[in-house]
């Protein structure tokens, strides 16, 4: 309800807003690249404050070194539980979720707009639930917070709705750039994720935005990653055998994370208000617990601990029971509706699994298996593929925080077995999955991308009606056409339809003629009938079109046009078939599944 | 929801389209800038307070390895990393990490460091030291080699130095002692020209049994210093091992002369073994070593009957040998002799025994040898000579093997049938 009432405001105020100021459209396509360098600019700044905030309170309240039994770990995430819970139900009613689908809902239902107020306030309750010790990531809170900025900026400067809509993941990307250190990952998972595809004008501005925030990061963080990546190699083909195993296991705890994400989280949600204030505060002290009684690297996003099992650090019954405490504590910590990521928890996740894979490996086969890193990192990246959904940003995240093309092989391997075992036995994907549980229907981007695009070669027919010259004379065409007619009449042939007549001009173009058209032409011959038919027709030709065209690109013309013709792109003017508004239409029809063909 | 109020006025929007880009550049300019001040002070702050508390954390962890708390340094230690993560403090941690036992996550640490730094000297002994405890020889050596061709931070000559001669102890402990020698041989070969390191390598070989080049090194010593007490005491223990009496004689008698050194400690010299023998005697007694050394090898010049002495002198050496050599075998037929009296030793021989067959077989070659054994036969029979010094040899080590260890004069000439068994 409140989103409703929120996206019914924002339209008009964007309307009134772009009346008001009525930026001409060329000066907005200029402006539209120099902002998204703003974009990325402001949105890395505010970024690195955001991962400032979350380290002065984990500092503060987890302390310096957090190690079992200390009580504060039990203390800081239940106290700012309580906190959050109030402050998100009183002020910031738009901030429970990670980001992400509350960003593609600014996209496709409130045409682009975040409020400040949202932006704030993921800010400041992401930040404290993290540095408490929530099991969240930052970096979902932060492509929000982008893309927030980049909704401020766009209605401060009176952009178009179209634009204003475009920027959000102009914005979305800036922010994910700065909070992952990693620009190709945040460019493609914004496409993969978040729009779903990509034109050229947009594409320009994301990678603007993202290399514009990356290098505002890096010049307070400096160029490492936000772990230490050791060497990673692939010492035998032998290992892919292991690496397939390891999709095999992402596979299945990316169902189990799923599964269990999709039961909790409604199940909370139905439960009455004033319980649902506590939810926060019972998840950090549930998550407070499994820290106090041995587990402390479960509590926040967890990258030390991704970096030190990345180099061996612990054992395989510890990796193991790492990766399930992690699985329950993000359940717990997304489920209350604590503000927080999953980015980061994936990544833990399958940085975990995939360890474990590569230290039983090397306990059996030592001589074959490379580094732990080189199963970490592909642990990651099967996490990243199969539960979030984003394999080509999974591919592209470990090959850019690698730096070895070496990995390549093993990645598309387990990512491949990894997101297909997601695919088959969840096939709503996690994103979709909390859309639908919030009451929102935007578009599946697995879906879209699964959707097979209709091109005129799937509608067109051969041309059933008579082909007329151009260069004929009039005289000649009428005679044609009664020859025609009669044979119809005797039934010596059947009877051409309707549709109009194809005339092929003397510049080897064509014109798709209507039958009265050509009918009220030479019912004008007497002088006129020995001039040419094209003569009488005019200087305009139907449009040429070509077989693997995009179906739905027909459509303008046949306002104009009642058929067009489709043409072979070899051989100028020559006829591949003709197109109809019917056929078109028909076409798509029978795509529809369940639809008789 | 109140309408957003735009940046730039309607009014000059629609008036001067260029101004008003002008003017958005401008804002988003001065918002960057302010945002970046902002950010930079902030980030400033939290960084000093990140570095105070990673030094605080290096150094209780310290503290902690100091007081032999390794469990609680390496959890200090694993805090300051996620403040300052840098080289040293991973360094650090890795050590602790190996202090306090948990050699697995060490040497995975080390490998992880290994793999940024490949030719890291230190980074590579480390791993040598942990594959050692893990009982991997293999990749111990492979890494004890990594590290002497490794790159080191200060006296690279002197820490590669170091890495030889434990590497040369850790494979003499495993038994591969011509490499343990290679190794030593090549140390001793890059080593400045000094006292003390041509008495540690001295040692060193001594520990590995190699007593001729420990000679070697000790008369390198006494060719810097003919007066150095260290040399002049193990080079009389080395020639004497050799068999080289007359040599072991001057040099004990010259150390018995010669006053003590009292050297400073050298950091090559911790844990050596070089100076073991001498070190945990006490000065009194270590003297009274160096002198009965000396008396034996002044004795055992006297004894000796080799082919290099003298014609003359050989005779007399041998004829004297002859009468110990008898002597010990009359003592140890005794007991038999006296429990079967009136007895013929050979029925003596059918009811004792083998052992006693083979000194009654040496008795039987003492009494043909009888005839040969005056001063005259020997002189002008050198393989008269050479039986009856066999005989000799043959006497000692028999009777040494059935009737106990030999002393004085007869254990000389034991020393003398080693020897000659032994030597070229």
């Amino acid at each position: 309800m409140e989103t409703q009432n929120a996206a019914t405001q924002t339209i008009a105020g964007t309307q009134a807003d772009a009346n008001a100021t009525g930026i001409a459209p060329a000066a907005e396509e200029r402006l539209f690249l120099l902002i998204s360098i703003f974009i990325g600019i402001i949105g890395g700044l505010l970024v690195v404050c955001f991962r400032i905030a979350i380290e002065w309170l984990s500092l503060l309240l987890q302390g310096p070194a957090p190690a079992p039994h200390h009580v504060r770990l039990l203390l800081a995430p239940s106290i700012a539980g309580i906190f959050i819970a109030i402050i998100a139900r009183y002020v910031f009613p738009m901030v429970r979720g990670s980001g992400v689908n509350q960003t593609k809902a600014a996209l496709y239902i409130h045409n682009g707009y975040i409020s400040s107020r949202t932006m704030i306030g993921k800010f400041l309750l992401s930040s404290l639930a993290i540095g408490s010790g929530h099991s969240l990531g930052p970096e979902d809170p932060s492509l929000q917070i982008g893309a927030g900025v980049a909704s401020l900026i766009g209605r401060r400067i009176g952009l178009s709705r179209e634009r204003l809509r475009l920027f959000a993941p102009v914005g979305a990307a800036a922010g994910l750039a700065a909070a992952f250190n990693a620009p190709i990952s945040a460019i493609l998972f914004v496409i993969e994720e978040v729009i779903g595809q990509w034109t050229s004008a947009v594409l320009g501005s994301i990678v603007l935005s993202a290399v514009s925030a990356v290098v505002v990061a890096r010049w307070f963080w400096g160029g490492q990653p936000m772990f230490r990546i050791p060497a990673v190699n692939l010492r035998d083909p032998r290992e892919l055998l292991a690496y397939a195993v390891l999709g095999l296991v992402g596979g299945t705890a990316s169902l189990l994370f799923a599964k269990a994400l999709g039961w909790l989280r409604p199940v909370l949600r139905r439960q009455p208000g004033w319980a649902q204030l506590l939810q926060p505060a019972m998840a950090g002290l549930l998550v407070g617990a499994i820290g106090y009684f041995g587990l402390p690297q479960v509590m926040g996003a967890g990258y030390s601990t991704i970096d030190q099992a990345m180099h061996g650090q612990f054992v395989l019954k510890v990796l193991l029971l790492l990766a399930l405490f992690k699985i329950i504590a993000t359940t717990l910590s997304f489920s209350s509706g604590t503000p927080g990521g999953m980015f980061a928890p994936t990544l833990f996740i399958g940085a975990m699994l995939g360890t474990s894979v590569g230290v039983f490996e090397k306990l059996f086969f030592p001589s074959l298996t490379g580094s732990l890193g080189s199963y970490a990192l592909v642990g990651m990246g099967v996490l990243f593929a199969a539960f979030l959904r984003a394999p080509l940003t999974s591919v592209f995240m470990v090959l850019e925080v690698s730096g070895n093309y070496s990995i390549i092989l093993p990645v598309i391997l387990a990512n491949t077995i990894a997101y297909l075992i997601s695919r088959a036995l969840q096939p709503i994907p996690i994103f979709e999955l909390l859309t639908h549980q919030d009451g929102l229907y935007l578009p599946s981007m697995e879906e879209q991308r699964d959707e097979i695009e209709l091109r005129f070669e799937d509608a067109l027919h051969p041309a059933l009606v008579p082909i007329l010259s151009g260069k004929d004379t009039l005289r000649n065409t009428r005679d044609l056409l009664k020859q025609i007619h009669d044979s119809e009449a005797e039934e010596t042939r059947p009877p051409y339809p309707k549709t109009g007549y194809l005339v092929l001009c003397s510049d080897s173009l064509w014109y798709a003629a209507k039958p009265d058209e050509v009918e009220s032409i030479l019912a004008q011959e007497g002088t006129a009938g020995e001039q040419s038919l094209e003569s009488k027709l005019g200087p305009d030709r139907t449009p040429m079109i070509f077989p693997d065209q995009p179906l739905s690109s027909a459509l303008p013309y046949f306002g104009r046009w009642p058929m067009l013709p489709v043409l072979n792109r070899a051989i100028r003017g020559a006829l591949e078939g003709v197109l109809t508004l019917d056929d078109v239409l028909k076409r798509y029809q029978s795509s529809m599944p369940g639809s008789e063909s | 929801m109140k309408s957003a109020t735009p940046l730039i006025p309607a009014a000059l929007a629609r008036r001067a389209p260029g101004a008003r880009e002008g003017l958005i550049f401008l804002s988003l300019c001065g918002l960057s800038i302010a945002l970046f001040l902002v950010t930079l002070a902030l980030f400033h702050s939290f960084e000093s307070r990140r570095e105070g508390e990673a030094q605080r954390l290096i150094d209780l962890g310290k503290t902690e390895m100091e007081s032999a708390h390794p469990d609680q340094a390496v959890t200090a230690l694993r805090g300051a990393l996620t403040y300052r993560d840098d080289l040293p403090t991973e360094i650090l941690l890795a050590q602790a990490l190996a202090a306090a036992g948990r050699t697995s996550e060490a040497t995975n640490y080390f490998l992880g460091l290994r793999d940024s730094r490949p030719g890291d000297g230190f980074l590579n002994l480390q791993l040598a030291r942990l594959y050692r405890q893990e009982h991997l020889p293999s990749l111990a050596i492979e890494s004890y080699g990594a590290s002497i061709f490794g790159d080191w931070q200060g006296d690279g000559a002197l820490r590669r130095r170091e890495v030889r001669l434990e590497l040369s102890a850790y494979l003499a402990q495993q038994g591969q002692t011509a490499a343990a020698r290679n190794e030593l041989l090549t140390a001793a070969g890059n080593a400045p020209d000094t006292i003390a390191y041509a008495l540690l390598f001295g040692g060193r070989f001594l520990a590995i049994g190699d007593t001729a080049d420990a000679l070697h090194s000790y008369k390198r010593a006494l060719d810097m210093d003919p007066h150095d007490y260290d040399g002049l005491a193990n080079a009389g223990r080395a020639s004497y091992v050799l068999g080289k009496y007359a040599d072991a004689y001057s040099l004990l008698t010259a150390a018995l002369n010669a006053t003590p050194t009292q050297r400073s400690t050298h950091p090559l010299q911790k844990g050596s073994s070089q100076n073991k023998n001498l070190s945990a005697l006490d000065p009194a007694r270590e003297r009274q070593q160096i002198k009965d050394l000396a008396a034996n090898a002044h004795r055992l010049i006297e004894l000796d009957f080799s082919r290099d002495l003298p014609a003359l002198e050989r005779t007399e050496h041998l004829l004297a040998a002859s009468r110990i050599a008898q002597a010990r075998l009359t003592g140890c037929l005794a007991p038999f002799t006296n429990s079967l009296a009136g007895k013929e030793p050979t029925s003596a021989l059918n009811s004792q025994g083998g052992h006693l067959q083979a000194l009654n077989s040496l008795h039987a070659r003492w009494q043909a040898a009888a005839p040969h054994l005056n001063t005259r036969t020997l002189d002008r029979d050198a393989s008269a000579e050479d039986v009856i010094g066999q005989l000799v040899i043959d006497t000692e080590t028999g009777t040494a093997r059935y009737c106990g260890a030999a002393q004085g004069d007869d254990a000389l000439l034991l020393k003398l049938a080693t020897d000659s068994q032994t030597q070229p």
